[in-house]
Protein backbone atom coordinates (compact mmCIF):
# COMPACT_ATOMS: atom_id res chain seq x y z
CA UNK A 1 0.00 0.00 0.00
CA UNK A 2 0.95 3.75 -0.92
CA UNK A 3 1.34 6.33 2.23
CA UNK A 4 -2.10 7.40 0.65
CA UNK A 5 -3.22 4.16 1.11
CA UNK A 6 -2.39 3.82 4.56
CA UNK A 7 -3.87 7.00 5.31
CA UNK A 8 -7.33 6.51 4.09
CA UNK A 9 -7.21 2.83 6.28
CA UNK A 10 -6.42 5.08 9.20
CA UNK A 11 -9.27 7.44 8.10
CA UNK A 12 -11.54 5.02 7.94
CA UNK A 13 -10.97 4.02 11.52
CA UNK A 14 -12.22 7.19 12.72
CA UNK A 15 -15.25 8.25 11.12
CA UNK A 16 -18.13 8.76 12.67
CA UNK A 17 -20.66 5.82 11.96
CA UNK A 18 -23.37 5.42 13.72
CA UNK A 19 -22.98 1.98 15.67
CA UNK A 20 -24.68 -0.90 13.57
CA UNK A 21 -28.84 -1.64 15.18
CA UNK A 22 -29.80 -4.90 15.43
CA UNK A 23 -31.67 -5.99 12.48
CA UNK A 24 -32.84 -9.49 13.73
CA UNK A 25 -36.08 -8.56 15.32
CA UNK A 26 -37.27 -6.52 12.10
CA UNK A 27 -36.02 -8.49 9.68
CA UNK A 28 -37.71 -11.69 11.21
CA UNK A 29 -41.17 -9.81 11.57
CA UNK A 30 -41.39 -9.32 7.62
CA UNK A 31 -40.31 -12.75 7.21
CA UNK A 32 -42.44 -14.64 10.10
CA UNK A 33 -45.68 -14.96 7.47
CA UNK A 34 -43.34 -16.36 4.69
CA UNK A 35 -42.51 -19.14 7.12
CA UNK A 36 -42.78 -22.45 6.28
CA UNK A 37 -42.83 -21.52 1.97
CA UNK A 38 -39.38 -22.07 1.39
CA UNK A 39 -37.81 -25.27 3.26
CA UNK A 40 -35.64 -25.65 0.52
CA UNK A 41 -34.04 -22.36 0.26
CA UNK A 42 -33.74 -22.67 4.28
CA UNK A 43 -30.69 -25.54 3.30
CA UNK A 44 -28.98 -23.54 0.78
CA UNK A 45 -27.32 -20.65 2.79
CA UNK A 46 -28.19 -21.82 6.52
CA UNK A 47 -24.27 -21.16 7.55
CA UNK A 48 -24.73 -17.50 6.04
CA UNK A 49 -27.92 -16.53 7.77
CA UNK A 50 -27.95 -18.65 10.72
CA UNK A 51 -29.13 -15.62 12.79
CA UNK A 52 -31.69 -15.11 10.45
CA UNK A 53 -32.48 -18.83 10.56
CA UNK A 54 -32.54 -18.90 14.69
CA UNK A 55 -34.75 -15.87 14.34
CA UNK A 56 -37.54 -17.45 12.29
CA UNK A 57 -37.77 -20.20 14.63
CA UNK A 58 -39.52 -18.01 17.14
CA UNK A 59 -43.17 -17.94 16.90
CA UNK A 60 -44.31 -14.79 16.30
CA UNK A 61 -47.23 -13.46 14.01
CA UNK A 62 -46.61 -10.03 13.15
CA UNK A 63 -48.08 -9.90 9.58
CA UNK A 64 -48.88 -5.41 9.54
CA UNK A 65 -45.34 -4.50 10.46
CA UNK A 66 -43.93 -3.17 7.64
CA UNK A 67 -40.65 -1.68 9.44
CA UNK A 68 -38.78 -1.48 12.49
CA UNK A 69 -36.50 0.70 13.88
CA UNK A 70 -34.23 1.00 17.39
CA UNK A 71 -32.95 3.71 19.11
CA UNK A 72 -31.74 3.01 22.24
CA UNK A 73 -34.20 1.21 24.23
CA UNK A 74 -37.10 2.17 21.90
CA UNK A 75 -38.98 0.07 19.39
CA UNK A 76 -40.45 1.60 16.56
CA UNK A 77 -43.05 -0.32 14.57
CA UNK A 78 -44.05 1.12 11.04
CA UNK A 79 -47.67 -0.58 10.56
CA UNK A 80 -50.22 -0.48 7.64
CA UNK A 81 -53.07 -0.05 10.06
CA UNK A 82 -52.67 1.64 13.71
CA UNK A 83 -53.89 -0.53 16.42
CA UNK A 84 -56.36 1.31 18.76
CA UNK A 85 -55.61 3.18 21.75
CA UNK A 86 -56.77 5.64 24.05
CA UNK A 87 -56.58 9.13 24.34
CA UNK A 88 -55.07 9.94 28.09
CA UNK A 89 -53.85 12.74 29.35
CA UNK A 90 -49.92 12.72 29.10
CA UNK A 91 -50.22 13.36 33.43
CA UNK A 92 -52.15 9.81 34.35
CA UNK A 93 -49.95 7.68 35.84
CA UNK A 94 -46.87 9.12 36.51
CA UNK A 95 -45.85 6.83 39.71
CA UNK A 96 -44.75 8.17 42.61
CA UNK A 97 -42.90 11.95 42.85
CA UNK A 98 -39.49 11.95 44.81
CA UNK A 99 -36.38 13.88 44.64
CA UNK A 100 -34.01 13.37 41.74
CA UNK A 101 -31.18 11.98 44.56
CA UNK A 102 -33.82 9.17 45.22
CA UNK A 103 -35.10 9.09 42.01
CA UNK A 104 -31.61 8.16 41.15
CA UNK A 105 -31.04 5.54 43.51
CA UNK A 106 -34.37 3.53 42.46
CA UNK A 107 -33.66 3.72 38.72
CA UNK A 108 -29.73 2.97 38.90
CA UNK A 109 -28.76 5.99 36.66
CA UNK A 110 -28.52 9.70 37.14
CA UNK A 111 -31.12 11.26 35.24
CA UNK A 112 -30.10 14.54 32.73
CA UNK A 113 -32.23 17.48 34.12
CA UNK A 114 -33.14 20.85 33.55
CA UNK A 115 -31.28 22.72 36.94
CA UNK A 116 -34.34 24.03 38.14
CA UNK A 117 -35.75 20.43 38.64
CA UNK A 118 -35.59 19.03 42.18
CA UNK A 119 -38.58 16.32 42.01
CA UNK A 120 -39.74 13.48 39.57
CA UNK A 121 -41.80 11.17 39.07
CA UNK A 122 -40.57 7.45 39.23
CA UNK A 123 -41.92 4.59 37.32
CA UNK A 124 -40.76 0.78 36.08
CA UNK A 125 -37.58 2.06 35.92
CA UNK A 126 -38.10 5.38 34.08
CA UNK A 127 -37.36 8.84 35.47
CA UNK A 128 -40.64 11.36 34.49
CA UNK A 129 -40.26 14.95 34.54
CA UNK A 130 -42.88 17.01 33.91
CA UNK A 131 -42.24 20.44 31.98
CA UNK A 132 -44.26 23.10 30.15
CA UNK A 133 -44.32 24.71 26.68
CA UNK A 134 -47.18 27.00 25.53
CA UNK A 135 -49.18 26.58 28.53
CA UNK A 136 -49.40 22.74 28.03
CA UNK A 137 -47.06 19.79 29.76
CA UNK A 138 -43.95 18.12 28.58
CA UNK A 139 -43.27 15.04 29.17
CA UNK A 140 -39.57 13.74 29.63
CA UNK A 141 -38.87 10.38 30.47
CA UNK A 142 -35.04 9.02 30.84
CA UNK A 143 -34.01 5.16 31.23
CA UNK A 144 -31.16 3.59 30.95
CA UNK A 145 -30.91 -0.29 29.57
CA UNK A 146 -32.53 -2.40 26.56
CA UNK A 147 -35.55 -2.29 25.08
CA UNK A 148 -38.36 -0.80 27.12
CA UNK A 149 -40.97 1.04 25.07
CA UNK A 150 -42.63 0.55 22.23
CA UNK A 151 -44.36 2.90 19.34
CA UNK A 152 -45.90 1.91 16.97
CA UNK A 153 -46.89 4.74 13.85
CA UNK A 154 -49.37 4.92 10.66
CA UNK A 155 -48.47 5.82 7.43
CA UNK A 156 -49.28 9.28 8.27
CA UNK A 157 -46.73 9.76 10.87
CA UNK A 158 -43.55 11.10 9.96
CA UNK A 159 -40.26 9.61 11.72
CA UNK A 160 -36.44 11.87 10.88
CA UNK A 161 -33.31 11.30 11.92
CA UNK A 162 -32.03 14.39 14.37
CA UNK A 163 -28.85 15.45 16.01
CA UNK A 164 -28.81 16.88 19.50
CA UNK A 165 -25.30 17.78 19.86
CA UNK A 166 -23.16 15.04 19.13
CA UNK A 167 -25.98 12.51 20.11
CA UNK A 168 -28.36 10.95 17.74
CA UNK A 169 -32.45 10.89 17.78
CA UNK A 170 -35.45 10.82 15.56
CA UNK A 171 -38.00 13.27 15.84
CA UNK A 172 -41.54 11.41 15.01
CA UNK A 173 -44.38 13.77 14.26
CA UNK A 174 -47.37 14.51 11.90
CA UNK A 175 -50.56 12.15 12.91
CA UNK A 176 -50.58 10.60 16.49
CA UNK A 177 -48.92 7.53 16.88
CA UNK A 178 -49.97 4.42 19.60
CA UNK A 179 -47.10 4.51 22.69
CA UNK A 180 -46.65 1.43 25.01
CA UNK A 181 -44.57 1.21 28.03
CA UNK A 182 -44.57 -2.16 30.42
CA UNK A 183 -47.57 -3.10 31.90
CA UNK A 184 -49.79 0.20 30.93
CA UNK A 185 -52.01 -0.18 28.32
CA UNK A 186 -51.18 1.77 25.30
CA UNK A 187 -52.28 5.01 24.47
CA UNK A 188 -51.76 7.55 21.57
CA UNK A 189 -49.25 10.07 21.79
CA UNK A 190 -48.05 13.23 19.65
CA UNK A 191 -44.71 14.51 18.69
CA UNK A 192 -42.13 13.44 20.29
CA UNK A 193 -38.59 13.48 20.12
CA UNK A 194 -36.17 10.23 21.61
CA UNK A 195 -32.76 10.70 21.53
CA UNK A 196 -29.59 8.36 23.27
CA UNK A 197 -26.97 10.13 25.45
CA UNK A 198 -24.67 7.23 26.48
CA UNK A 199 -26.72 4.33 27.65
CA UNK A 200 -29.53 6.63 28.69
CA UNK A 201 -32.69 6.66 26.64
CA UNK A 202 -34.23 10.11 26.91
CA UNK A 203 -37.69 10.84 25.33
CA UNK A 204 -39.66 14.29 25.09
CA UNK A 205 -43.50 13.96 24.32
CA UNK A 206 -45.62 17.61 24.25
CA UNK A 207 -46.70 20.25 21.81
CA UNK A 208 -43.62 20.95 20.41
CA UNK A 209 -41.86 21.99 17.00
CA UNK A 210 -38.70 19.94 16.43
CA UNK A 211 -36.29 23.09 16.68
CA UNK A 212 -37.84 23.60 20.15
CA UNK A 213 -37.80 19.86 21.06
CA UNK A 214 -33.83 20.09 19.70
CA UNK A 215 -33.56 23.02 21.75
CA UNK A 216 -35.03 21.72 24.83
CA UNK A 217 -33.10 18.34 24.76
CA UNK A 218 -29.77 20.38 24.11
CA UNK A 219 -30.30 22.10 27.60
CA UNK A 220 -30.87 19.05 29.05
CA UNK A 221 -28.28 17.20 28.35
CA UNK A 222 -25.50 20.06 28.64
CA UNK A 223 -26.38 20.68 32.15
CA UNK B 1 -23.23 -12.75 11.79
CA UNK B 2 -23.08 -9.67 8.31
CA UNK B 3 -25.46 -7.05 10.11
CA UNK B 4 -22.21 -4.83 10.97
CA UNK B 5 -20.56 -4.66 7.59
CA UNK B 6 -24.07 -4.54 5.57
CA UNK B 7 -25.66 -1.56 7.63
CA UNK B 8 -22.01 0.56 7.52
CA UNK B 9 -21.83 -0.17 3.32
CA UNK B 10 -25.55 1.27 3.47
CA UNK B 11 -24.67 4.17 5.67
CA UNK B 12 -21.28 5.32 3.66
CA UNK B 13 -23.75 4.91 0.07
CA UNK B 14 -27.25 5.79 1.69
CA UNK B 15 -25.36 9.04 3.75
CA UNK B 16 -27.74 9.13 6.70
CA UNK B 17 -28.56 6.08 9.58
CA UNK B 18 -32.20 5.77 9.00
CA UNK B 19 -32.15 5.16 5.22
CA UNK B 20 -29.09 2.83 5.97
CA UNK B 21 -31.18 0.83 8.75
CA UNK B 22 -33.50 0.43 5.76
CA UNK B 23 -31.99 -0.27 3.16
CA UNK B 24 -30.22 -2.70 5.49
CA UNK B 25 -33.63 -4.36 6.62
CA UNK B 26 -34.74 -4.37 3.51
CA UNK B 27 -31.32 -5.88 2.21
CA UNK B 28 -31.25 -9.28 4.10
CA UNK B 29 -35.14 -9.75 3.90
CA UNK B 30 -34.84 -9.33 -0.11
CA UNK B 31 -31.78 -11.75 -0.20
CA UNK B 32 -33.59 -14.21 1.85
CA UNK B 33 -36.21 -14.28 -0.50
CA UNK B 34 -33.79 -14.53 -2.84
CA UNK B 35 -31.68 -17.57 -2.06
CA UNK B 36 -33.21 -19.55 -4.46
CA UNK B 37 -30.99 -17.84 -7.09
CA UNK B 38 -27.83 -17.61 -4.77
CA UNK B 39 -24.88 -19.51 -6.76
CA UNK B 40 -24.09 -22.57 -4.24
CA UNK B 41 -20.74 -22.10 -3.85
CA UNK B 42 -20.48 -18.43 -4.02
CA UNK B 43 -18.97 -16.08 -1.39
CA UNK B 44 -22.21 -15.07 0.43
CA UNK B 45 -21.24 -11.40 2.08
CA UNK B 46 -20.43 -10.09 -1.69
CA UNK B 47 -23.54 -11.03 -2.63
CA UNK B 48 -25.54 -9.83 0.41
CA UNK B 49 -23.39 -6.55 0.30
CA UNK B 50 -24.88 -5.95 -3.30
CA UNK B 51 -28.56 -6.24 -2.15
CA UNK B 52 -28.05 -3.79 0.78
CA UNK B 53 -25.64 -1.27 -1.76
CA UNK B 54 -28.65 -0.87 -4.01
CA UNK B 55 -31.46 -0.19 -1.62
CA UNK B 56 -29.47 2.39 -0.01
CA UNK B 57 -29.02 3.65 -3.74
CA UNK B 58 -32.42 4.16 -4.44
CA UNK B 59 -32.70 5.58 -0.88
CA UNK B 60 -30.00 8.07 -2.03
CA UNK B 61 -31.25 8.91 -4.77
CA UNK B 62 -35.12 9.67 -4.15
CA UNK B 63 -33.27 11.99 -0.63
CA UNK B 64 -30.66 13.88 -2.84
CA UNK B 65 -27.54 15.08 -2.26
CA UNK B 66 -25.98 12.85 1.02
CA UNK B 67 -23.96 14.43 3.76
CA UNK B 68 -20.35 14.39 3.64
CA UNK B 69 -18.44 12.23 5.89
CA UNK B 70 -17.64 13.05 8.86
CA UNK B 71 -14.77 12.44 11.92
CA UNK B 72 -15.41 11.19 15.37
CA UNK B 73 -14.79 13.78 17.97
CA UNK B 74 -11.04 14.08 19.01
CA UNK B 75 -11.89 12.62 22.53
CA UNK B 76 -14.75 9.45 21.80
CA UNK B 77 -13.07 6.44 21.83
CA UNK B 78 -12.01 4.83 18.14
CA UNK B 79 -13.74 1.63 17.85
CA UNK B 80 -13.10 0.36 21.03
CA UNK B 81 -9.28 0.49 20.92
CA UNK B 82 -7.18 1.19 24.19
CA UNK B 83 -4.63 2.59 21.85
CA UNK B 84 -4.66 4.28 18.16
CA UNK B 85 -3.51 2.03 15.41
CA UNK B 86 -0.14 2.49 13.96
CA UNK B 87 -2.04 3.90 10.65
CA UNK B 88 -4.38 6.55 12.88
CA UNK B 89 -0.79 7.35 14.96
CA UNK B 90 0.75 8.89 11.91
CA UNK B 91 -2.17 10.82 11.16
CA UNK B 92 -2.29 14.17 12.30
CA UNK B 93 -5.85 15.82 12.89
CA UNK B 94 -5.15 17.96 10.29
CA UNK B 95 -3.80 15.79 7.71
CA UNK B 96 -7.48 14.00 8.34
CA UNK B 97 -10.07 16.74 7.78
CA UNK B 98 -7.92 17.49 4.62
CA UNK B 99 -8.41 13.73 3.12
CA UNK B 100 -11.58 13.81 4.41
CA UNK B 101 -12.79 16.81 3.02
CA UNK B 102 -11.04 15.48 -0.39
CA UNK B 103 -13.09 12.27 -0.07
CA UNK B 104 -16.17 13.63 0.14
CA UNK B 105 -15.44 15.98 -3.14
CA UNK B 106 -14.84 13.05 -4.98
CA UNK B 107 -17.45 12.05 -7.66
CA UNK B 108 -19.96 9.46 -6.60
CA UNK B 109 -18.89 6.49 -8.20
CA UNK B 110 -15.17 7.10 -6.68
CA UNK B 111 -16.02 7.94 -3.32
CA UNK B 112 -17.76 4.43 -2.80
CA UNK B 113 -15.15 2.61 -3.96
CA UNK B 114 -12.66 4.47 -1.86
CA UNK B 115 -15.09 3.83 0.55
CA UNK B 116 -15.51 -0.17 0.16
CA UNK B 117 -11.93 -0.36 -0.67
CA UNK B 118 -10.54 1.40 2.23
CA UNK B 119 -13.12 2.34 5.35
CA UNK B 120 -14.90 -1.00 4.91
CA UNK B 121 -11.69 -2.89 4.00
CA UNK B 122 -13.75 -4.75 1.00
CA UNK B 123 -11.79 -6.79 -1.40
CA UNK B 124 -11.06 -5.64 -4.94
CA UNK B 125 -13.81 -8.76 -5.49
CA UNK B 126 -16.08 -7.48 -3.01
CA UNK B 127 -16.13 -4.16 -3.53
CA UNK B 128 -16.59 -4.77 -7.16
CA UNK B 129 -19.86 -6.93 -6.16
CA UNK B 130 -21.16 -4.78 -4.24
CA UNK B 131 -21.40 -1.79 -6.44
CA UNK B 132 -22.54 -4.31 -9.15
CA UNK B 133 -19.18 -3.34 -11.33
CA UNK B 134 -16.68 -5.44 -12.72
CA UNK B 135 -13.50 -5.76 -11.23
CA UNK B 136 -11.45 -3.98 -13.96
CA UNK B 137 -13.59 -1.17 -12.93
CA UNK B 138 -13.06 -1.18 -9.08
CA UNK B 139 -8.69 -1.54 -10.34
CA UNK B 140 -9.50 1.38 -12.23
CA UNK B 141 -11.69 3.82 -10.39
CA UNK B 142 -9.25 3.64 -7.16
CA UNK B 143 -6.57 4.49 -9.42
CA UNK B 144 -8.44 7.34 -10.42
CA UNK B 145 -9.64 8.19 -7.04
CA UNK B 146 -6.20 7.98 -5.80
CA UNK B 147 -4.96 10.39 -8.32
CA UNK B 148 -7.47 12.52 -7.52
CA UNK B 149 -6.66 12.51 -3.95
CA UNK B 150 -3.18 13.41 -4.52
CA UNK B 151 -3.94 16.06 -6.47
CA UNK B 152 -6.12 17.71 -4.30
CA UNK B 153 -3.45 16.97 -1.05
Amino acid sequence: MTPLEHALVALGRELELPPAPDLVPAVRARLEPRRGRRPLVLTLAAAALVALAAALAVPQARSTVLRFFHLGGVTIERVDTLPRAEERPLTEGLGPRVSVADAATVADFRPLLPRWIDHVYVNEGAVLVLLRAHGKPVMLTEFRGGIYMKKILGGQTRIEQVRVGRDYGLWVAGARHLFRMPSKAPRMAGNVLLWTHGDVTLRLEGPLTKAEAVRLALSIVRQ
Amino acid sequence: MHQGIAFRTAYLVAGNAADAEEAAQDGFVKAWRALGRFRRGAPFRPWLLQIVANEARNRRRSAGRRAGLALRAANDDVSGDAAPSPEASLLAAEDRTRILDAVNELPEDARLVVSCRYFLGLSEEETATALGVRVGTVKSRTARALDRLREAL
